[in-house]
């Protein structure tokens, strides 16, 4: 067991020092999330209430989490490394497992800024939303890293990865704003949880097929 | 049996749809409340339900792909869900035609069937985005499968969400008398059913003897060339 | 005809129209299959060393 972690361990530890030396995914999710909260407040009428805003919070965040992805596989099919990977790792859904601990990472270090931001241009916000983006980040990164792989694959690579993602984050979205908007916020956490369990233990074990021959 | 299936398939689809068809016209009793133009629910829900069924179906099939890695079943997969796809869109145009006729919009977010398939649309319209940007192979046809299977998974769960949302998207719910019908509705709705489950079987069978007669011709290609 | 009434012919029609339209594009797909069968007996015929002889195949259909 501990050759497994070990494994996921590694690749996580590769994802963040490879970030940590070019420092290019954090920084651009980081001025993404704030540049589009700003277009936001400038597309929001004058009273437009609160609510409406923390929805353009979600939408936000969805596509910063789209930044984070498109690139989470991008240096391995550059360099062929993904093949030998997958070669080398025994149970290849430790790759999945590596790379969904480096997306969490980015999604969490570009959300440090993006949520402080949010309070100051729009309203501030409760640990409910606080909790739903952390639970929505599971849930992002899960299924995220797992339709990367796939778009990596293919000929379409960065142009494939929104559209197989965006319909599989609707409830994520729904969770997410209903978390932040609805007075019982626990349905829409509930909710959120039980995404993340299913299309985590779905995405874990279908990882082996997407990066096998 | 397998060369006579869909032949077999084509003719009872005709008889069973085409009668189902006839009774809802014509047979079955007017609804109270919205008259004749209750009757589009005969065409309506059993194109769901089969919609939902090939879905099904091309993740069942997609399953066996993973669990055997025989060739046939992608295209089989393919098959289902292409077809599930014809009949989701049809899905949305007859309940864009009976929300018109009810509450004289085109398109109402509180139902809940309605945007299920929408959704359900943008899944498998980038299943085909997939499978047309990616190389013909083993690679393709396994991630085919994955993206199939989280399509079934997404059905209940986009449908959950969508329920939830209801509270803050859209306050104000239009809504239809629920399936308290008659017997005699009942009882067309499932000829209306089979008949549609029927003729969705018969379109997979023939396309997919459409496709393998590709395979193979261009098989035969390869082997005079 | 009433409102409703056109509206629930419209949808049984929507129905219709997509059988039909993939009627068509079905046929349109076995004219090209029969187009390329045919070329392909061709090159099977003329790989044998054979004189083509298309008419044999078509009388021996027709006749049954």
């Amino acid at each position: 067991m501990s050759g497994y972690l070990g494994d996921v361990a590694a690749l996580a530890r590769t994802s963040l020092l490879l970030e940590l030396r070019q420092r290019d995914t954090v920084p651009a999710m980081v001025l993404f999330v704030v540049s589009a909260l700003v277009v936001f407040r400038f597309s929001l009428p004058a009273d437009a209430s609160d609510l409406a805003a923390l929805g353009l919070l979600w939408i936000a965040i969805v596509f910063t989490a789209i930044l984070a992805l498109t690139r989470a596989f991008v240096a391995e099919r550059d360099q062929r490394v993904l093949d030998g990977l997958v070669l080398a790792t025994a149970d290849r859904s430790a790759i999945w497992l590596g790379k969904v601990a480096g997306v969490l990472a980015f999604l969490v270090l570009a959300e440090l800024v993006a949520l402080p931001a949010f309070a100051l241009f729009f309203a501030p916000i409760g640990w409910e939303t606080v909790a739903a983006v952390a639970l929505a980040n599971v849930g992002i990164a899960a299924v995220g890293t797992l339709l990367a792989a796939m778009a990596a694959a293919s000929r379409a690579r960065e142009l494939l990865l929104p559209l197989l993602f965006l319909p599989l984050v609707i409830p994520v979205v729904v969770g997410g704003v209903g978390a932040s908007v609805e007075p019982d916020p626990g349905r829409y956490l509930a909710f959120l949880g039980l995404y993340d369990l299913i299309f985590a233990i779905l995405a874990w074990a279908s990882f082996d097929y997407v990066v096998a021959e | 049996m397998r060369n006579n299936l869909g032949p077999a398939l084509a003719v009872g689809a005709l008889l069973v749809l085409g009668t189902g068809l006839v009774l809802a016209l014509f047979w079955a009793p007017e609804d109270a409340d919205q008259g004749f133009s209750q009757r589009i629910f005969y065409v309506h829900v059993p194109i769901a339900l089969t919609a939902y069924a090939c879905f099904g179906w091309g993740a069942w099939k997609a399953l066996r792909l993973l669990w055997t890695r025989e060739a046939r079943y992608d295209l089989e997969s393919y098959t289902a869900i292409h077809m599930g796809t014809i009949f989701g869109v049809l899905v949305l145009v007859t309940g864009s035609i009976w929300a018109k006729v009810s509450w004289g919009i085109w398109w109402s977010w509180s139902e809940r069937q309605l945007v299920l398939f929408l959704v359900l649309f943008l899944f498998y319209s980038a299943y085909f985005m997939l499978r047309y940007s990616t190389d013909p192979g083993p690679r393709r046809a396994n991630m085919s499968a994955v993206y199939a299977l989280f399509g079934v998974v997404l059905i209940p769960v986009s449908f959950l969400a969508i329920r939830l949302a209801e509270n803050f998207i859209h306050p104000v719910v239009f809504t239809r008398d629920g399936p308290q019908m008659a017997g005699s509705m009942f009882f067309v709705f499932c000829v209306c059913l089979a008949g549609m489950l029927l003729l969705a079987a018969a379109l997979y069978q023939a396309e997919l003897a459409g496709k393998r007669l590709d395979a193979r011709v261009r098989e035969l290609r390869e082997a005079l060339a | 005809m009433s409102r409703g009434e056109t509206y629930v012919f419209a949808a049984y029609l929507a129905l219709f129209a997509v059988v039909l339209g993939w009627l068509v594009i079905h046929a349109f797909k076995i004219a090209r299959l029969s187009r390329e069968l045919t070329e392909l007996v061709e090159l099977a015929r003329r790989r044998d060393g054979k004189a083509p002889a298309p008419d044999a195949a078509e009388a021996r259909v027709a006749g049954q």
